[in-house]
């Protein structure tokens, strides 16, 4: 505990005590990272917050230690949440529909980054199942780099569109796959077939029909409500943490109610006049306290020794998804340089995803020490790197402001 | 120096700026670039260009002699960026100004033009994110610019009141049917050209101008009307982008009918008191659409712009037939009739949803829609 750091002090503190300083703790050490990062380093805001997040957490001085990074768990899956409902927001299902190639991108890079991954662990002589679930696990893009680092760098243009269309169809592809692939390797061993079937289905179809139902209420009490942007945040907020906590007590994928709730909200019957300004606040306070939380669980123990294998992978998957994107850039109407472009800002892979989706697998799969430590390791290199990545390649692609 | 190249008098073109704007809330967007990209793979020799930022689109007819050919060509433009615009996700929509963008937020398109001009005019330039549509008419020689010119500012109020499509600005009602002249304005070489009697006259003005060092090019001049010698036109340049295709190519067959009947008739000489109420007739017309009151220097009457109007297309009728617009005149009373505006509809709409986004998105709706009212 941090207070042993202070033997002084004789009194103990009570639990609730050890709540606030530590929501305390995440907001000052990113607000103390914001101000580092973007006055000496010019680095995006996101990139500070992790690095004092690093900083404070077990891997630092420990000021967050393990139990109150426990403890704040729910801090990040409401984040997450709001973070997946905002992307989904952004998501424009008619023009999925009518851009083929846009979907076809998505599931083509998806299924690329996820068999080279898969081949190359299984080179390297890991097991198949456990190869193939962190192969699921690279598909991801995180949505709350995506989502934030748009906004923060006001990055608009094909690439940042596309990107983040890309992203949300990542996400929503390897989460059926892990739910299925966990389903599978639970009941492998039993010959029910149905459950084996049931169980994944249950566990999407029942997020949709929850965001959906979400959507609705949202529909039918939004015009009731008085005209104060500060209330419509609140409330916004109020149905992502009930969807997140609905979504757990039901064994519902929460991350895809969360991302259909979006979606659903922004195109459809249900559709809602929120402009994302009306979200702000809250967002940037959520987003401070998540980013620091996934920086206070970066591990650097296994980095001495799985760095390289950290790195190949890292680089695989980066490598088959620009690959990818430049092949089908002209398909997406985009020059070849933006085609690049798009593959390269899908670099951060999604820490805060790939931990809501090991906890929410129950018991979840072992992978063995050697991939999770691989997992782990990587992480630190996507997560610190990613935002940098991320705004490399959408300065490249020319999107953003700029001083003209 | 400034030679006026002479071209067939009554043949005209148009040039239309468009708004891009994303679909999400139909703000404008930076999608010039990659909408110019697109359209460039695409593109069969139609004129389609940047303008000066880059939420700015404009595109430009041929030289026709029927509205019609026009109107056809334009379509086909209008499917090309249409086309293009729906695989990026962007919006395309006709109207004055954005409703509700911040001009702040605007980006100069990188071209060493507008970054010349942006470098000079400051915020203005940004501010200048406004679409506007220019209307060439051919003339025979630089005298006969300079006359009609002279002729036309009489009708300016006309021109606007049909076009005005720019109610809202910077996410207010001004109250204004066009508020997009406003930011016009701003510029130190906005207004009139000065009453000249003759190209000759004409030139010696902008030797002068250009021995201050104040203009380099007839470019520097963001005049209402203005010679065009470079092409052989006068050009028109007061409407707003209307919303919908049909209503910009009328709004130019009444131009060019305008223009037919003073140059059949040599007699008609411009008022010396013509840019004495100008400024009042274009504020009117601005301010009140075709509501508005003009002062009309000839008669010293002060008839309403409508019946203004009304009396110009009777007047006209005889020439129209000559140069196959009546059908395009009678759109147009059609409308003024009925007190139909572009700025009205888009009120309308604000009314019943209380969102400018959704304004936005009718706009762009209205842009991609076939004109139900135009009888051909």
């Amino acid at each position: 505990m941090p207070f042993d750091l202070l033997p002084v002090l004789s009194w103990r503190p009570s639990p609730a005590e050890v709540g606030v300083f530590g929501v305390g703790i995440l907001l000052a050490a990113g607000v103390l990272g914001a101000a580092l990062s973007h006055r000496l380093l010019h680095l995006p805001l996101l990139t500070g917050y992790m690095l004092t997040g690093l900083l404070v957490g077990p891997a630092g001085i420990n000021l967050l230690d393990f139990g109150a990074l426990a403890d704040l768990r729910f801090v990040v899956d409401i984040a997450l949440g709001l973070i997946l409902f905002e992307l989904g927001r952004r998501i424009d299902l008619a023009w999925l529909l009518r851009e083929r190639w846009l979907l076809a991108t998505g599931v083509l890079t998806g299924g690329a980054v996820f068999a080279a991954l898969f081949c190359g662990l299984r080179y390297l002589g890991f097991d198949g199942p456990p190869a193939a679930m962190v192969a699921v696990l690279g598909m991801t893009t995180s949505p709350a780099i995506a989502l934030m680092l748009v906004r923060e760098l006001r990055a608009e243009g094909q690439v940042t569109e596309r990107m983040l269309h890309l992203t949300a169809i990542g996400n929503a592809l390897a989460i059926v796959l892990f739910t299925i692939g966990t389903s599978w390797w639970h009941l492998e061993n039993q010959a029910d077939w149905a459950q084996w079937l049931l169980s994944p289905l249950y566990r999407l179809f029942g997020a949709v029909l929850l965001g959906w139902a979400g959507a609705h209420v949202m529909a039918a009490v939004l015009p009731y409500l008085p005209d104060r942007r500060g209330l419509l945040a609140a409330f916004v907020l109020a149905v992502v943490a009930l969807l997140v906590a609905l979504g757990s007590m039901l064994g519902v994928s929460s991350l895809i109610a969360l991302l259909f709730l979006g979606v659903a909200t922004q195109s459809g019957r249900a559709r809602l006049p929120l402009a994302e300004a009306d979200i702000h606040p809250l967002d940037t306070l959520l987003c401070v306290m998540l980013f620091v939380y996934a920086g206070a669980q970066l591990t650097l123990y296994y980095l001495s020794e799985y760095w390289w294998l950290a790195l190949a992978f890292v680089a695989l998957r980066s490598l088959v998804a620009v690959t990818l994107t430049t092949a089908l850039a002209r398909f997406n109407g985009i020059s070849w340089r933006k085609g690049a472009c798009l593959g390269l800002s899908l670099f951060p892979l999604s820490g805060v995803v790939t931990i809501v989706l090991l906890s929410a697998a129950g018991d979840y799969p072992n992978f063995g020490p050697q991939l999770s430590a691989m997992m782990v390791s990587a992480l630190v290199f996507v997560e610190l790197l990613g935002p940098l990545v991320m705004r490399r390649a959408l300065v490249l692609s020319d999107e953003l402001p700029g001083g003209r | 120096m400034l030679d006026f190249k002479p071209s067939k008098p009554l043949t005209f073109g148009i040039e239309l700026e468009l708004q891009i704007v994303n679909r999400r809330d139909y703000n404008l967007t930076r999608g010039a670039r990659d909408l110019l990209a697109l359209i460039e793979r695409r593109n069969k020799g139609y004129d389609i260009k940047p303008e000066i930022t880059e939420s700015m689109l404009e595109i430009a007819s041929g030289v026709h002699e029927s509205h019609r050919e026009m109107l056809a060509e334009l379509i086909a433009i209008r499917d090309i960026v249409l086309g293009a615009a729906d695989k990026l996700n962007l919006g395309i929509g006709g109207g004055g100004a954005h409703p509700f963008q911040h001009w702040a937020d605007r980006a100069i398109y990188p071209k060493e033009r507008y970054l010349l001009v942006s470098e000079l005019y400051g915020y203005l330039a940004k501010q200048f994110t406004v679409y506007g549509q220019h209307i060439h008419i051919g003339v025979p020689d630089g005298d006969a610019a300079v006359r009609l010119t002279h002729l036309l500012a009489r009708y300016m109020p006309h021109f606007i009141a049909l076009s005005c499509s720019s109610p809202f600005y910077q996410g207010v009602d001004t109250l204004f049917h066009s508020s997009r002249l406003t930011s016009i304005n701003a510029f130190p070489l906005s207004g009139c050209m000065p009453m000249v009697a003759s190209w000759q006259a004409f030139e010696d003005y902008f030797g002068k101008m250009s021995g201050y060092g104040i203009v380099a090019s007839m470019k520097d001049f963001y005049w209402d009307i203005r010679p065009k010698p470079e092409y052989g036109t006068v050009e028109i340049r007061v409407c707003d982008t209307p919303l919908q295709l049909e209503t910009a190519v009328a709004i130019a067959a009444y131009a060019r009918t305008l223009a037919g009947y003073f140059l059949a008739h040599p007699e008609i000489a411009p008022h010396p008191d013509t840019y004495q109420t100008y400024a009042f007739n274009r504020f009117q017309a601005c301010r009140f659409g075709l509501a508005g009151t003009l002062c009309d220097v000839e008669t010293l009457a002060r008839p309403e712009l409508r019946q203004d109007l009304l009396a110009t297309f009777d007047r006209l009728s005889e020439t129209a037939r000559e140069l196959g617009t009546v059908d395009a005149l009678a759109y147009l009373r059609g409308r003024a009739v009925r007190m139909a505006t572009d700025a009205a509809w888009l009120r309308e709409r604000f009314a019943t949803s209380q969102s400018l986004s959704d304004v936005v998105r009718l706009q762009c709706e209205a842009w991609r829609s076939a004109n139900t009212e135009w009888v051909v």
